[in-house]
């Protein structure tokens, strides 16, 4: 039990030990090992993001499928569940096709990287007991720093693409990414005050001792949910990519791998809200009888269920009922329950 | 972990220079603001591989993601396509004010370094050395000791805001409704 529990902490010290004794072998300074290591953990990163994406797509999928009351996608596979990897490999296949006029070195670099601040963000995000790559004393903040950086692909792609549709969506991605933001970082200000700490692991001990913080600051969840969804461009907040009015938004002049990229980037960033959820409401990786890295995997599975059930409910909301809900209703409840949060606090 | 320390800090110092080279002499403006921002997160890094959680994330956020906002404000003043926003970033021209500026910064900057006693060169510092930073005494300083000199630097950059995009654009009186009169 204790073995399966520590399984990825358990490998990541045996290469550690094999890279050590090929360096000792080789006569090369020790030290490498870390250099070395930090390339495992970001291959580790990468596959993790990979399969996160390739899952999530066609969990979407079928979960729409049985909400709409229809299969899905069943014909590729079992049950239909190798359908993503027959869309990679048909988009990979693809005709990439980028504008005359486009800014076209941004073009692509837009697509390359749509994938790094969510790959940054899943470097802090404790996976289980002693499982995260970077245990910063302030993982909040830095996990909070680089989903900043989602939006600006997601903009260069609007402005590179030289077209008016991709151009409004841009604009609109970073409307709404900053907007959100606020009551974001508010709601999980009230967590980290509750919890007396910025560090990830920390906090998810604080957890285990006393109670999962979703019951402690159950407005702050609601609304981190809120403003993740919106963060990450989903419906009802997918106004960037709005097919009724903006063709396909941003994405307008994509196609092939390039799509792909921005595709799956947006299921690696839900997976980021949903771990970084999981993390400061649910207990992160605590849990009992399972080991803890499995039990994070079932929650981060919950959250990221309800983002697709929210997708496939709610109609697309106007864009400035976006605004006026971030503004006029969300970053007022939020400030409220920092200042509730706070006079609890010093009262106890 | 004291290689991996020094690799970074040359490897991100390198692309510093480089990415503030590009700031300066790309032609457009998109893929200036592109390279400050790059620029930026390399210094951020440079702050995270010396252990300063805090002032990394800071930079990440406030400098470069509000190069987003700043690239928002540039397509809107400069009504440009993509395929004509070559010669928008002006610097170049600007020789005198350049070399100007870079003579005021560049000797402030080595006025600072040679004044300060330094306890050793960035490669020999052990991180372990270094006391985590007082966050609350930060908090305490910014919110509380400072807070008048801290809120007013805040409203000097809103004015100096306002300011730019009021001495940029040339605003033109709204045209008159028929019904309305004239003052």
């Amino acid at each position: 039990m204790e073995f399966i529990n520590n399984i990825f902490v358990n490998i990541a010290g045996l290469v550690r030990w094999v890279f050590n004794w090929l360096l000792g072998w080789l006569g090369l300074p020790l030290g490498l090992t870390d250099v070395l290591m930090t390339a495992v953990y970001w291959v580790a990163i990468v596959v993790v993001c990979v399969l996160c994406a390739l899952f999530y797509v066609i969990w979407e999928r079928k979960l729409a499928g049985y909400i709409q009351r229809r299969p899905g996608p069943n014909r590729l596979g079992p049950n239909g569940w190798l359908q993503t990897i027959g869309d990679a490999i048909k988009l990979v296949m693809k005709e990439d096709i980028v504008p005359d006029k486009a800014d076209k070195p941004v073009h692509l670099l837009a697509a390359l990287l749509a994938f790094v601040p969510p790959m940054l963000a899943l470097a802090a995000i404790p996976f289980g007991e002693g499982m995260a790559a970077l245990d910063l004393k302030l993982g909040v903040v830095y996990v909070l720093a680089v989903t900043t950086l989602a939006s600006l692909p997601v903009l260069l792609a609007g402005y590179a693409s030289n077209n008016k549709y991709s151009l409004i969506g841009g604009m609109r991605v970073v409307n709404q990414a900053i907007s959100y933001e606020v009551p974001q970082a508010f709601a999980l200000l009230s967590v980290i005050m509750v919890a007396g700490t910025f560090n990830l692991t920390e906090i998810v001990h604080f957890q285990q001792q006393h109670l999962w913080l979703v019951f402690v600051q159950p407005l702050a969840f609601v609304v981190y949910i809120i403003s993740a969804v919106a963060e990450c461009n989903r419906a009802p907040f997918d106004l960037p990519e709005g097919e009724s009015e903006l063709t396909a938004g941003v994405f307008t002049e994509y196609s092939g791998m390039r799509y792909a990229l921005f595709y799956l980037a947006e299921y690696c960033n839900m997976f980021v809200a949903a771990g970084l959820a999981t993390t400061l409401f649910l207990g992160g990786f605590s849990g009992p009888f399972l080991p803890g890295w499995l039990w994070f995997i079932l929650k981060t599975f919950v959250i990221m269920s309800v983002f697709i059930w929210v997708r496939w409910t709610l109609p697309r909301i106007r864009a400035d009922y976006v605004l006026s809900f971030c503004w006029k209703i969300l970053v007022p409840l939020t400030l409220l329950n920092m200042l509730v949060t706070g006079v609890v606090l010093y009262l106890i | 972990m004291q290689i991996l320390q020094t690799l970074t800090f040359w490897a991100l110092g390198g692309l510093l220079l480089l990415f503030a080279l590009g700031t300066l002499i790309f032609r457009n403006m998109i893929h200036a603001f592109l390279s400050f921002m790059a620029a930026l997160l390399c210094v951020a890094g440079i702050y995270f591989s010396l252990q300063a959680d805090y002032l990394g994330g800071v930079q990440v956020i406030v400098y470069a993601g509000s190069v987003a906002i700043l690239i928002v404000l540039a397509l809107f003043l400069i009504n440009r396509s993509a395929a004509d926003m070559r010669q928008t970033n002006k610097w170049r021209h600007k020789w005198l004010t350049s070399i100007l500026a870079a003579i005021l910064v560049g000797g402030s900057l080595a006025g600072a370094i040679f004044y300060t006693h330094f306890s050793g060169w960035p490669l020999a510092m052990d991180t372990a050395d270094i006391a985590p930073l007082p966050y609350t005494e930060l908090a305490d300083g910014l919110l509380n000791q400072y807070v008048i000199a801290f809120e007013t630097v805040a409203a000097l950059l809103l004015a100096a805001l306002v300011a730019a995009i009021v001495t940029s654009s040339k605003m033109e009186p709204e045209p008159l409704e028929a019904g309305e009169k004239t003052e």
